[in-house]
């Protein structure tokens, strides 16, 4: 295999996140039955307000609603290579709100900024709390939350 | 079998799912149906349709470079399968939104072939301040491998419509 430092970015370690630093990440995504339906159907998350059309057209909002679990990993995954690629684990999740509905159809954009930085109980390795935001096409807020994860320092793993 | 559509319906008794509001006693512990056994391929799709690009969710050699035995499963999915086997315990018969997840704890890595199951405690059910026809309830969901281990803990509120609940409670309007 490959030397592991070029398997992921150079600069997604520990050092390189400053408390503060906000990040508008590159890439959106489209929610449709492969994600919601297929996910909410994968997990064995039974209600049907996400995946019966019929029942939910007589509703307000008139369509299924994406599960917001799904939702917040989208904004998670989007968020991923540019804050968790180095990570050794992820350790938590906190604050999650799912602040707007989110129907088929609407995309997903996520930013993020570093809130904490602090030593682990291992040298090679340090926490970071990151902070992130799921916003709609419209620019409406849907979902934000904390992830903490514990990254690779680059003195320890730069040249492994 | 031929049958009448209309006789059909009137001969059927409707079988309803999940709990309302009232069914829930604050400290009660609710252990969830079915379990789910994660397999590789159910944390490769995963980790790939929400783009979560760390190689620790789908390169094995990268992983075991990194001590693990195999690809690690994504903490996300790991959370969304916990969560799921709650549900018609816990939300589906409430009708109401998730509200939040707070002091979420991945305590161990899940590995494929994996198997999980869930409980949750009842932790509090209060009326909304807003609206007297409106109640959030908050429980706690924990998550457990075949060994007995737990894998994560995390907190959850819905809020519950108590009319939309009774409705679906009755049949809803099939």
């Amino acid at each position: 295999m490959s030397k592991l430092a070029n398997l992921t970015s150079s600069d997604t370690y520990f050092e390189d996140f400053e408390v503060g630093q906000t990040i508008r990440h590159a890439r959106g995504k489209t929610i449709t039955n492969l994600e919601n339906v297929n996910f909410t159907n994968m997990v064995m998350n039974t209600a049907q307000g996400h995946f019966n059309e019929h029942m939910m057209s007589k509703t307000p909002l008139g369509s299924v609603i994406s599960y917001g679990g799904v939702n917040f990993s989208i904004v998670l995954g989007l968020a991923s290579q540019d804050t968790i690629e180095n990570a050794l684990a992820e350790i938590g999740l906190d604050q999650i709100r799912l602040a707007f509905p989110v129907v088929h159809g609407d995309t997903l954009f996520a930013y993020s900024r570093v809130l904490e930085k602090r030593d682990a109980d291992r040298e090679d390795a340090g926490i970071v709390v990151f902070q992130h935001w799921g916003l709609n096409q419209d620019d409406k807020l849907v979902a934000e939350l904390q992830r903490t994860a514990l990254i690779k320092r680059r003195s320890h793993w730069a040249d492994k | 079998m031929a049958i009448d559509v209309n006789e059909l319906k009137a001969s059927a008794t409707y079988r309803p799912r999940g709990r309302l509001y009232e069914e829930f006693d604050v400290g009660e512990t609710i252990y969830h149906h079915w379990g789910r056994t994660i397999t590789e391929s159910d944390t490769i799709e995963f980790t790939h349709l929400t783009l979560s690009y760390n190689p620790l969710y789908f390169n094995r050699e990268y992983a075991k470079a990194l001590g693990h035995p195999d690809i690690v499963v994504n903490p996300q999915l790991v959370f969304n399968v916990i969560l799921g086997l709650t549900v018609e315990d816990c939300s589906e018969g409430i009708a109401g939104p998730f509200l939040g997840v707070y002091e979420l704890t991945y305590h161990q890595p899940v590995y494929p072939g994996d198997t999980l199951t869930a409980q949750s405690v009842t932790l509090e059910k209060r009326l909304s301040e807003k609206d007297p026809n409106k109640g959030i309830v908050t429980w706690h969901s924990e998550g457990f491998n075949q060994k007995g281990e737990r894998v994560l803990d995390f907190k959850r509120s819905n809020l519950s419509d108590f009319k939309a609940a009774k409705r679906m409670r009755e049949g809803g309007d099939r």
